[in-house]
């Protein structure tokens, strides 16, 4: 184990600051981190971007600070997994992509999440002039417990499309079939689809929510630690489920599970008391990450 | 590691423990208090339930000994009456009903609305926790209260009448405080992550109201409202606060029902009234019954007779010994549309002629009463008052599709208590009876919000 801190950056203040012990039980560092590494190749080279944050602050009830000046640009058509330890703001900062904070009162963003930002129409997520419902309708969420709604397993995975005016009919009905196929569920579920969605298991019912999250044709999928709540095969089938999406929708996923991180996504970006530390692929995070902090928290010495 | 404090002290606590006796009690000892214990909680607590539930079926025994003979169909469909055994709650059952509707039309609509407002629109600041404890305030005010409440704003200022309006509008106000913590309670039932949820597919947020919350919500909802109708279907105080009747001998108007026909159907009544007069300071009472066996008026063929108008003053009615002599006025009336006018100016007329009493007739059939000092008491609406006694069509025609609002009432609870106070055994039974019908009616309200929560609950999983 290499306990000697890199300084593969000259932008890397933080490594400097840290003086790691070896055999110390406790080797959490609470001084400042920087911004993340500037890695000599840019990984983003051969990726288009579909969403790039900009110097976005998120603030919880007007005062509590939970993301600081995070840049990140998330790849079309790829895994970026957001880690780090609980409370670090990672599950906020994945919610600020769909406006979730809007719901409660007194929540406050600043700096900018640009979806599109390459196309020439790209639109300010978290601008209060974007329209926070068309933002959820483009970008959809799965949740960290599977929360189906009391409704029947057709009409769970219906309820985006009729939101968006799609009456019953061969469409609705071929569009739902799409989606549960897409969330590898069709097979187990297709002769009950007028059972309620709460009497499948819960691996299943993530799966549904997964179909409901699908159905409406998203151009990017938040995963909010969504295997937390399911045993390993179920984790394993979800897991092997956010590779096959990969292709048809951009994906965003938090995780506290370092090995799904390091299994599902192509990027990873390591946050820690609300910044982002360290943004790179995967595989360069988990071999040769450029952070003291990260390569402590992924070789399990805090978090 | 020989310095390490955090031994040492694990030693030195050990050593003072060994040191003396324990004071901690042998297991098999410590069992058998707690056996005992246990046991004679078990006893106490079936004695307490045992003893409580027989009162309770005492009671209802009670009540269904004395009642349960007279309950047929005659009681059912019979007016109120002087005689014990013709007598039947019609009018209070028909009350009841009519009251309650009025009562879940305002609550229902007011209390959810109210409830999904502060649950899931209103923000938490002072002013809403201010509404929020004041609410669950209004729920422990007397009933009473609402009572004076009601008198004041709706007959009074609005001048709603002593109406079934008026009636179930108060009951409403007094219900609206559980209709609205039971609606509370019901959303916040629904965990967070199915709002979520729906929010996250870019439902708005009346959308995630009507086809997600109130759907799920609506087995706690109605459970609520039932249990808070059966709180008000046994309500008597406000009722009386604003002026109900206590006999009453005819039905509200139907819908569109002919106007002359109500009370030509039923002779023996005639009362009008026990409607207080309003500040005036002669405390007078009005009552009118007919001077001979009923005129047969049908629609479309009127008759004429004359009627005994009784005027005494109210202390006299409370006690029927006193000596003070009844002013009697006999007045001519003609039931035709035509003579309608000609009789309610006879009416006013006898009035008149009753000292310290000044009445007269307003163009649209309204009556005014006045005492010398020239206090108002009007009869605005019919069914309050005489008009409506006397069969007499104002205007003629039909009623309207929601006459039956304005008319006077009697609740179960109010007939009740007038068999109750009379005396003989003979009026005892009916009120037995009576409240056996109402127990029915109560437990039969929470029978049904048993299984509709049962029900509904069954189908809603989170």
């Amino acid at each position: 184990m290499i306990l000697e801190p890199r300084s593969t950056s000259r932008a890397n203040n933080a490594a400097t600051l840290i003086e790691p012990r070896p055999g110390a039980v406790s080797g959490i560092a609470l001084a400042p981190v920087g911004t993340g590494s500037m890695a000599q190749a840019d990984p983003y080279a051969d990726t288009r971007i579909k969403a790039e944050v900009r110097e976005l602050s998120f603030f919880y009830g007007g005062s509590v600070q939970a993301v600081k000046d995070v840049n990140l640009k998330v790849p079309e058509n790829a895994v970026t997994a957001l880690i780090g330890p609980s409370g670090c703001g990672k599950t906020t900062l994945l919610r600020c992509f769909n406006r979730m904070h809007d719901l409660y009162p007194g929540n406050r963003y600043q700096g900018s999440i640009i979806l599109n930002p390459h196309d020439g129409r790209g639109v300010d997520i978290v601008d209060r002039a974007t329209s926070a419902l068309e933002m959820r309708m483009r970008i959809s969420m799965v949740f960290q417990k599977p929360n189906p709604f009391p409704k029947s397993i057709f009409e769970n995975v219906a309820y985006g499309l009729r939101l968006r005016g799609l009456r019953n009919g061969q469409e609705l009905r071929d569009r739902v079939e799409y989606a549960l196929r897409g969330a590898a569920i069709w097979d187990e579920v297709k002769d009950r689809l007028q059972k309620p969605g709460y009497a499948l298991s819960g691996g299943q019912q993530q799966r549904l929510c997964i179909a409901r999250a699908l159905a409406v044709d998203p151009e990017i999928i938040l995963f909010d630690e969504p295997t937390s709540a399911l045993d390993p095969i179920a984790t394993g089938r979800i897991e092997e489920l956010v590779h096959e999406l990969k292709s048809r929708v951009t994906i965003l996923i938090v995780t506290h599970n370092m090995q799904q991180a390091a299994r599902v996504s192509d990027f990873t970006a390591f946050m820690y008391l609300a910044e982002l530390v360290e943004v790179d692929k995967t595989d360069r995070i988990f071999q040769n990450p450029a952070n003291t902090l990260t390569e402590q928290y992924i070789s399990g010495r805090f978090g | 590691m020989s310095a390490n404090p955090a031994v040492s002290a694990l030693e030195s606590l050990r050593e003072r423990l060994n040191r003396s006796a324990s004071a901690i009690r042998p297991i098999d000892q410590t069992i058998g208090r707690c056996r005992v214990a246990d046991r004679a909680f078990y006893v106490l607590g079936w004695l307490l339930l045992v003893l409580s539930l027989s009162v309770l079926a005492l009671l209802m025994w009670n009540l269904a000994s004395a009642g349960l003979s007279r309950i047929n169909w005659q009681f059912l469909t019979s007016f109120p009456s002087r005689n014990a055994a013709r007598a039947g709650i019609l009018s209070p059952w028909v009350g009841s009903l009519l009251v309650m509707l009025v009562t879940a039309s305002t609550a229902i609509p007011l209390g959810i609305g109210a409830g999904i407002f502060l649950e899931e629109y209103a923000k938490k600041n002072k002013f809403t926790t201010i509404i929020e404890v004041n609410i669950a305030n209004l729920a422990g005010v007397p009933s009473i209260i609402y009572g004076l409440m009601a008198l004041g704003l709706l007959v009074y200022t609005f001048e709603l009448g002593q109406s079934i309006l008026t009636g179930g509008i108060t009951l409403g106000f007094l219900i609206l405080p559980i209709v609205i913590v039971a609606t509370r309670e019901a959303l916040r039932a629904i965990p967070q992550a199915i709002r979520e949820a729906a929010y996250a597919l870019g439902a708005s947020r009346w959308q995630v109201i009507r086809q997600h919350l109130l759907p799920y919500s609506l087995g706690g909802i109605s459970t609520g409202v039932i249990i808070a109708l059966s709180r008000a279907i046994g309500e008597t105080a406000p009722l009386i606060t604003i002026g109900a009747l206590t006999f009453i001998a005819y039905l509200p108007p139907a819908p569109f029902q002919e106007r002359a026909w109500l009370f030509a159907e039923n002779a023996n009544i005639v009362i009008a009234a026990d409607v207080p007069i309003e500040s005036a300071p002669i405390d007078w009472d009005l009552s009118v019954s007919k001077s001979e066996d009923r005129p047969r008026v049908l629609p479309g063929s009127f008759s004429s007779g004359t009627i005994l108008l009784q005027v005494r003053p109210r202390e006299e009615r409370d006690n029927p010994d006193a000596q003070r002599p009844v002013v009697e006025r006999t007045v001519a009336i003609d039931l035709s549309p035509a003579g309608a006018e000609s009789t309610l100016r006879g009416f006013a007329a006898a009035l008149n002629s009753v000292e310290g009493v000044d009445a007269e007739i307003d163009v649209g059939w309204r009556l005014t009463l006045r005492s010398e000092d020239d206090q108002e008491f009007r009869f605005v609406r019919d069914p309050t008052g005489v008009l409506h006694a006397l069969g007499i069509p104002p205007g003629g025609g039909r009623h309207g599709p929601l006459a039956w609002l304005n008319s006077g009432f009697t609740v179960l609870p109010i007939q009740m208590f007038n068999w109750v106070s009379r005396p003989g055994t003979d009026f005892m039974a009916n009120a037995a009876a009576a409240g056996v019908i109402l127990m029915i009616a109560t437990l039969g309200m929470n029978a049904v919000a048993i299984v509709l929560r049962y029900r509904l609950r069954k189908r809603i999983k989170w």
